[in-house]
């Protein structure tokens, strides 16, 4: 180093100079020079075991909470954590439960988790894995691997290829193969992981290397993040402008990606430009609400032949995923923007396929449109279409509103009310993480968006993810309050375990059991195939009552307050009980007696069969 | 087929593939149809155009329901994103209830039933739940009193008010229960 300085200042460059360009050099020198000390404030070079080392990266990595469930051959990572006291663990008991959980932080925060499990725990992870892959969620999990001296002989925990497993749900997979390495394979995982279109990436440490000492140098992961704030092509952007401009009756088509970009103020606008109605994937697809649902243009799900607009001529998708190709009618123009190329023009014929920044992209449409257009026309253009709309979304808000009302006093509680009791209990500023099938309905009568509720849920519904993404969204935002919706079916799922993470690190969320004793919207699906079960009434599969399960008792079972609900009148004091003790920084479970619907719904019909009386002897 | 034919009739398949398609710019296939495959009257191309959006029409035809149990399922679809106006609700509702209301066709649920036991309860039983399917729904399942209380009340519930009176529901379910009851019971 040395050298190089006095080499610099012959070539007549000033030693301040020649030092801040040999501090930006150093993380390119060899580390013993400058005796492992700090070189610059982005890389530092270090020495310590495997273990140590990751702590060192993940810090560097901006991680303040690993979500981890703990293994032997991890050992020496937890033994760094010892004197990492600004690093938090957060320990959940089940892997597909901790991923989950991760789930929930990296979409209420926008950060990159880390989790690590023991390697026989990562199958478990698999059901949630995969719904962080369906909603691109940047995620780091990682295990401990096999020892590479025995690698492959079929011992303990040994299977080949564990990482393979990963393939097809992540966006890349690595076995580190040398302590050194470990601090590099780890921020090429974060970068992977972070960089849009995100998405999971599964990295395994064998054992002996997190226990071997090794120098290394731990860098920023600023260094390597790359912006992906792209501007969108301008030729693109004129031609899908021209064509809104010009269309008779347009629709806007709008997903998560305006979430993950924050373009939810740029899409309201385009819409309001326009006068263009807007509506959403249906069913799970899609984890956000990604435009208010109470705005006068939202017409909720999109659908094959959308009575209202009739004739829709150009559909724009705003970081969608639009499935199913088919919901595009021929002759509908389609112009697509998305921040994920490989998936933009995936299955419906596209007429302009956008690649760029959806806040960068429509503020850039809506740019090219006042830049068309004067304002006189563009207010000429939306208004009438405005406000057909908008005539059109008051008639069928009341209406939906009215058949809610009808099943006010229905005992067990229906979804209407209880959405209705939730809009009236939780505050504007809420996060609700829902995955309830039957309950999607009671979404009806509650607002979200814009400057309401934040709303989340999985696309991949793989059940058993909404109990432990509601904890991961409160440590996202301790500030806001939270609501976990799930269905007795989802909860169960999830297994009750995730109760002890909330109890143990004191998460004061309301958690909702939507206890209609059944898969139900599941046997409305099958009976609806109109099949047996449904010729001769008999639900073979679904009913989840005998015995039927005490959601309040469970939780006090795991150090969490809570109540039955069986009344539709007790609701609404049950919710203020329950606002109450999150105020006091307590979990409080609420097993809400809900009432069933659908087809066969009243039936509590089972097939019987019993172990016991098969039995020849008394054992 | 010669390669000329082939090519002839190709061509005119081709022909006829365009036609076919033309029409299907212009009208709405889907609910066209669906449209065909209902009984005529008011209400049947509202059915087409919006159930169809997300389901067939399959079970709408093979199920049989009250009025208030069709409100039902129109209110619930509703919710769940069909694009019916009050009006348009009404009309379907209508239209359900009478093309696959009580009366019409019961439902065949392929069981074998005996002849239904007598006493009291039998010939009301008859009269009521067999309007919309078969008695070996019935027959061939046990249930407890409290079940046959609820399953049949609420099925009085969908076909209308005065249907059947409250003393008359708890007549059919101690009938029901006393002959097709649950062992432990
Ligand atoms: C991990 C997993 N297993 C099975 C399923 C299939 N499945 C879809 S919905 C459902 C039942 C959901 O029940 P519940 O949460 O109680 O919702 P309800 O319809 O009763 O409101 C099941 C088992 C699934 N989606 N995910
Ligand atoms: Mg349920």
């Amino acid at each position: 180093m040395k050298h190089l300085l006095s080499g610099l200042g012959t070539l007549g460059i000033t030693a301040a100079a020649a030092n801040s360009m040999a501090q930006s050099l150093a993380p390119f020198l060899p580390a013993a020079e400058d005796g492992g000390a700090s070189a610059s404030s982005a890389s530092r070079s270090m020495q310590g075991t495997g273990g140590a080392l990751l702590v060192a990266q993940l810090k560097a990595s901006g991680i303040e909470h690993i979500f981890f469930n703990p293994s032997s051959g991890a050992a020496p990572f937890f033994d760094a954590l010892v004197d990492e006291p600004k690093m938090h663990l957060i320990k959940a008991l089940q892997e597909g439960a901790l991923v989950a959980m991760a789930d929930g932080y990296a979409k209420a925060s926008g950060k990159t988790p880390f989790v690590i499990c023991a390697r026989p725990g990562f199958p478990n992870s698999m059901t949630q894995l995969y719904n962080v892959w369906k909603d691109e969620i940047p995620m780091v999990v990682a295990v401990d691997y096999v020892n590479r001296a025995t690698l492959g002989e079929d011992g303990f925990e040994d299977a080949d290829h564990l990482e393979n497993i990963a393939h097809p749900i992540t966006k890349w997979n690595w076995v580190a193969q040398s302590a050194d390495k470990i601090p590099e394979v780890t921020r090429r995982a974060f970068k992977f992981a972070s960089t849009m279109p995100s998405g999971p990436v599964f990295l395994a440490y064998p054992e002996d290397i997190l226990d071997e000492e090794a120098q290394a140098s731990v860098i920023d992961q600023a260094k390597f993040e790359v912006s992906m704030k792209v501007r969108p092509d301008p030729d693109l952007v004129e031609k899908a402008a021209r064509m809104l401009l010009e269309a008779q009756s347009p629709l806007l088509y709008v997903g998560d990606e305006i979430v993950r970009c924050g373009a939810q103020k740029q899409v309201a606008e385009l819409a309001e430009l326009l006068g263009m109605p807007v509506t959403r994937d249906g069913g799970t697809i899609g984890w956000s609400k990604a435009f208010p649902t109470q705005h006068p243009l939202y017409l909720g799900t999109n659908l094959r032949e959308m009575r209202y607009p009739a004739h829709v001529d150009v559909t724009l998708n705003l970081g969608g995923r639009l499935a199913y190709g088919e919901r595009i009618q021929p002759g509908i123009k389609l112009i697509q923007v998305r921040m994920d190329p490989t998936n933009l023009a995936r299955t419906a014929p596209t007429d302009v396929a956008i690649f760029g920044d959806l806040k960068f992209t429509t503020a850039d449409l809506i740019a090219a449109l006042r830049s068309m257009a004067t304002a006189d026309r563009l207010r000429q253009i939306s208004q009438e279409r405005a406000a057909k709309t908008h005539e059109y979304t008051t008639t069928m808000r009341k209406f939906r509103e009215s058949i809610g009302r009808e099943t006010w006093n229905h005992s067990p509680v229906s979804f209407e009310r209880l959405g209705m009791e939730l809009e009236t209990a939780l505050d504007k500023d809420a996060c609700v993480v829902a995955e309830s099938d039957s309950g999607r309905k009671m979404e009806d009568f509650m607002s979200f968006g814009g400057s309401d509720k934040q709303y989340f849920t999985t696309t991949g519904a793989a059940l058993g993810w909404g109990l432990p993404a509601a904890f991961g969204v409160k440590l996202a935002h301790p500030d806001l309050p939270v609501v976990s919706v799930v269905g007795d079916g989802a909860f169960l799922f999830a297994g009750p375990q995730p109760l002890w993470s909330y109890a143990r690190y004191k998460a004061p969320v309301t958690i909702i059991v939507c206890n209609n004793r059944s898969y139900n919207n599941e046997r409305n699906r099958i009976w609806n195939i109109g099949g047996r079960q449904f010729q001769t009434g008999r639900d073979m599969t679904c009913y989840l009552g005998d015995p039927d399960i005490d959601y309040a008792k469970l939780a006090s079972g795991f150090g969490v307050e809570g109540e039955i609900v069986a009344e539709p009148s007790q609701l609404q004091a049950a919710l203020q009980r329950a606002k109450r003790a999150t105020a006091d920084g307590r979990p409080y479970l609420l097993d809400v007696h809900i009432e069933r619907n659908g087809i066969g719904a009243t039936s509590t019909w089972h097939p019987s069969y019993s172990i016991a009386e098969l039995r020849q002897r008394k054992v | 087929m010669h390669s000329k034919a082939a090519f002839h009739f190709r061509k005119h398949l081709l022909g006829v593939c365009l036609a076919l398609l033309s029409i299907s710019f212009t009208v709405r296939t889907y609910a066209q149809s669906a449209a065909n495959s209902l009984p005529a009257g008011t209400g049947r191309d509202l059915v087409a155009a919006a159930c169809t959006q997300c389901h067939g029409l399959k079970l709408i035809v093979a199920l049989r329901d009250g009025p208030v149990g069709w409100k039902h399922f129109v209110d619930d679809m509703i919710l769940r994103g069909a694009q019916l106006t009050p009006q348009e609700a009404d009309s379907v509702t209508q239209y359900l209830s009478k093309n696959f209301g009580p009366g019409t066709s019961p439902m065949q649920s392929g069981l074998k039933s005996e002849p239904l036991p007598s006493g009291d309860g039998e010939k009301l039983v008859e009269s009521h739940c067999a309007l919309c399917h078969d008695l070996g729904r019935i027959t061939t399942v046990g249930r407890s009193k409290e079940e046959w209380n609820n399953t049949v009340s609420n099925m009085m519930a969908r076909a209308g008010t005065n249907v059947a009176t409250q003393d008359e529901i708890l007549t059919m379910a101690s009938y029901l229960a006393a002959h097709f009851g649950k062992k432990s019971d």
